[in-house]
């Protein structure tokens, strides 16, 4: 996880974007004054399909992806910009972002051509909503324990079992599922599959769960032997854990997993101006340090990416101190600001509310703390 | 990174791995010193046309990273910096005798370390209007000791024997660079500390098992290893834009503040987990958590880094709070 020294790789020098920047500030600006961004109260999975499919319009969704599924074949680094760009201001992503931030990948990278052809492009135009079939009720942190089976019938596979705390399933087209494709033996990570599975098919039911917010955001999917056939396969048969670790890595390292209360820091910024003490100033300075360094990690992972250098370990680290100042931030607001949270109120107390009553689920999804920390340790090669 | 960056990481670990720890039981610290001064190394930032390497911000804080990794005596980023200092001020002799210190008007008074044969003190002074360096010559009434017991001087009514304006960019560069390089030496110091506490706890045997199988420590030490990657990860990101020219308070202020904040949490983690060994002297851990503990508050400290960040923060507002981050 050395970051510094570094002897071995050139720092990428990326180009500064000033254009691309003010380019996704006026189409915010633009969204904002339409009254379709609720500034502080909405997420990256917040879903609003039109949303979705405007940025699909200015090229903000599979920024990176080669043109002939519909992508733009644009630099990892103008991505990032643009999703920073969107989360800071608070929109509305919940239509694509899971889409773009990892299963497009996975699909890119395991799909068979026609899977590609159909998907991909549907993604990129803002479109199609993917979900992420990895929880199971008695599957939290021990994924590797999943019961949802897929079993070899002619021409494909007939899935069973039950996937939960699936956000946007109930929006979404495909689930990519977690399925055990051969009885479990010895190695518990072996005959796991991922499958692509369309949600509007014969055989699925999705049930909407409310959240701690109020919110039908996580849902329950249960497969009553629905047919997928051998074409949805992610990879070869088997590959499913392998796939799950590496699609984990995108999952853990964006600006999504420091963000999500961004605008609360951003209300605390501008409210406390008036009696911003010295006490205020320290305590808002430490959260922009912690902000600061995260975000330098969460880059510097994109450029390992890029050199194909293991981020495994130090994608971990961003998530687990991103999604740990993601939950402070809430609380130095509500010690630093004269307000009170309320679901109902003004602006600024919904936005409180809407941070306090998520962030419980920041170390959760994705992998919880307590996963991510043993996860560092082994890395450290504590044994 | 490039060779000369290799160079000066080989050559002070071989100089450090020879002259450190004598140079801790030897307060003249006359061995390391001598080495030292063969080497160069403290010309790093001195333009080459002075007789320096005409490094860039990168290269010297390769030193000052290793110079962590061995918990050094010597004030080793002050002495770089004086070299920097002596240069734009124009008189070389100062590269010789001379520490850096940095003095912020509105802050408590400056201190440097009282080294024999560094009598000159170089006062930057963050001074807006009027930057300048003040050189003066530091009485020596009366001292105070630091967390490792070396003696300390508070700069008051001291003899200025020079001043020297310079321009507004020098000044901010030259705050920049020493937060900077005091990141690299807290860095360097985290990884040592770090590596020493993994080894501990793979081999130190309780309860019949290793203390690396216990969850607790698993995460102690994973909790202090994330600081330190954030630590690395803004002095990387730090270093490159100052290097570049793209830096901004930011980055520099962030730098220092996390690898102050960094120091304070692995030192804290390291001495929970060595035990009671930890905090007695037969083992070295002390001499890395003093160092942590003294240069987290040293040139800028952790705190006013903190302050400097909020303050720009509310002066910013809310809606040019996400520029004031991301913004170049």
């Amino acid at each position: 996880m050395r970051l510094f020294p570094n002897f071995d790789s050139e720092p990428i020098r990326h180009p500064k974007l000033d254009g691309l920047r003010s380019e996704v500030r006026d189409f915010i600006a633009k969204e904002r004054a339409a009254g379709r961004i609720t500034f502080g109260q909405q997420t990256w999975t917040t879903w609003d399909r039109s949303f979705s499919e405007r940025c699909a319009k200015r090229g903000y969704i599979a920024m990176t992806w080669p043109k002939k599924y519909g992508g733009h074949e644009r630099s990892a680094v103008e991505r990032y910009v643009v999703c920073e760009e969107l989360l800071a201001a608070g929109a509305p992503q919940g239509a694509h972002w899971i889409a773009d931030r990892q299963s497009g990948p996975q699909i890119i990278r395991y799909a068979t051509e026609a899977i590609k052809k159909n998907v991909l492009p549907e993604i990129a135009a803002g479109r199609c909503t993917i979900c992420i079939g990895m929880s199971e009720p008695d599957s939290g942190s021990d994924l590797s324990s999943i019961r949802t089976r897929a079993e070899r019938v002619d021409g494909g596979f007939e899935v069973h079992g039950r996937k939960v705390w699936t956000t946007n399933a109930q929006h979404s087209e495909y689930i990519i599922a977690l399925c055990r494709t051969e009885p479990k033996c010895g190695d518990r990570y072996a005959g796991l599959s991922q499958l692509i599975i369309p949600l509007r098919t014969e055989g699925i039911t999705v049930r909407p769960l409310v959240n701690l917010a109020g919110v039908e955001e996580l849902n329950e999917v249960v497969f009553d032997g629905c047919f997928v056939p051998n074409d949805y396969l992610l990879g070869k048969g088997g590959d499913g854990w392998k796939l799950v670790t590496q699609e984990l890595s995108f999952e853990r390292s964006g600006p999504d997993r420091f963000l999500s209360t961004f605008g609360v820091l951003s209300i605390l910024a501008g409210m406390a101006k008036g009696q911003a003490d010295r006490h205020a100033a320290i305590e808002l300075g430490r959260l922009l340090v912690r902000l600061s360094s995260v975000r330098c990690i969460s880059l510097a992972v994109m450029d390992r990416i890029a050199r194909n250098e293991p981020v495994d370990g130090i994608a971990t680290v961003s998530k687990e101190l991103g999604t740990s100042l993601e939950q402070d931030i809430p609380d130095v607001a509500r010690r630093l600001l004269d307000i009170r949270p309320k679901t109902v109120g003004s602006p600024e107390t919904v936005a409180l509310a809407t941070a306090i009553l998520n962030a419980p689920c920041f170390s959760l999804r994705g992998g919880t703390r307590e996963i991510l920390k043993g996860i560092i340790a082994k890395e450290l090669g504590l044994r | 990174m490039n060779d000369i960056a290799r160079m000066l990481d080989d050559t002070t670990d071989k100089l450090l791995a020879a002259h450190a720890e004598t140079s801790r039981n030897d307060p003249s610290h006359a061995d390391l010193k001598a080495a030292l001064g063969d080497a160069g190394l403290v010309l790093a930032l001195a333009p080459e046309d002075a007789g320096g390497f005409g490094c860039d911000w990168t290269e010297a804080a390769v030193i000052a990273f290793q110079w962590g990794r061995y918990a050094s005596p010597l004030p080793i980023v002050p002495m770089l910096l004086a070299v920097r200092l002596a240069a734009l001020a124009g008189d070389m002799t100062f590269a010789e005798n001379g520490l850096a210190v940095l003095r912020i008007p509105d802050a408590a008074p400056p201190q440097a370390p009282l080294v024999d044969g560094r009598d000159a003190i170089l006062l930057l002074v963050r001074d807006d209007e009027n930057p300048r360096i003040e050189i003066i010559n530091a009485t020596v009434d009366e001292t105070v000791a630091d967390l490792l017991g070396e003696p300390w001087i508070i700069l008051g009514e001291d003899t200025l024997t020079a001043v020297h304006e310079i321009s507004s960019a020098d000044m901010i560069t030259t705050v920049a660079g020493g937060c900077l390089l005091y990141a690299a030496s807290i860095a360097g110091a985290l990884s040592r500390v770090l590596e020493t506490i993994i080894e501990y706890a793979n081999t130190r045997t309780q309860f019949g098992r290793p203390l690396s199988k216990f969850q607790a420590l698993q995460h102690l030490i994973a909790d202090a290893s994330a600081e330190a990657v954030a630590t690395e990860a803004a002095l990387n990101a730090g270093l490159h834009a100052l290097d570049n020219g793209t830096a901004t308070p930011q980055d520099w202020l962030s730098a220092k503040a996390q690898a102050g904040r960094a120091a304070g949490a692995v030192a804290a983690s390291a001495h929970q987990v060595m035990g009671a060994i930890g905090f007695t002297d037969e083992h070295p851990l002390h001499h890395y958590t003093k160092r942590l503990w003294t240069w987290r508050d040293d040139w800028m400290a952790q705190s006013r880094c903190e302050l400097e960040i909020g303050r720009n923060a509310f002066t910013a507002g809310g809606n040019d709070l996400w520029p004031l981050i991301v913004d170049r």
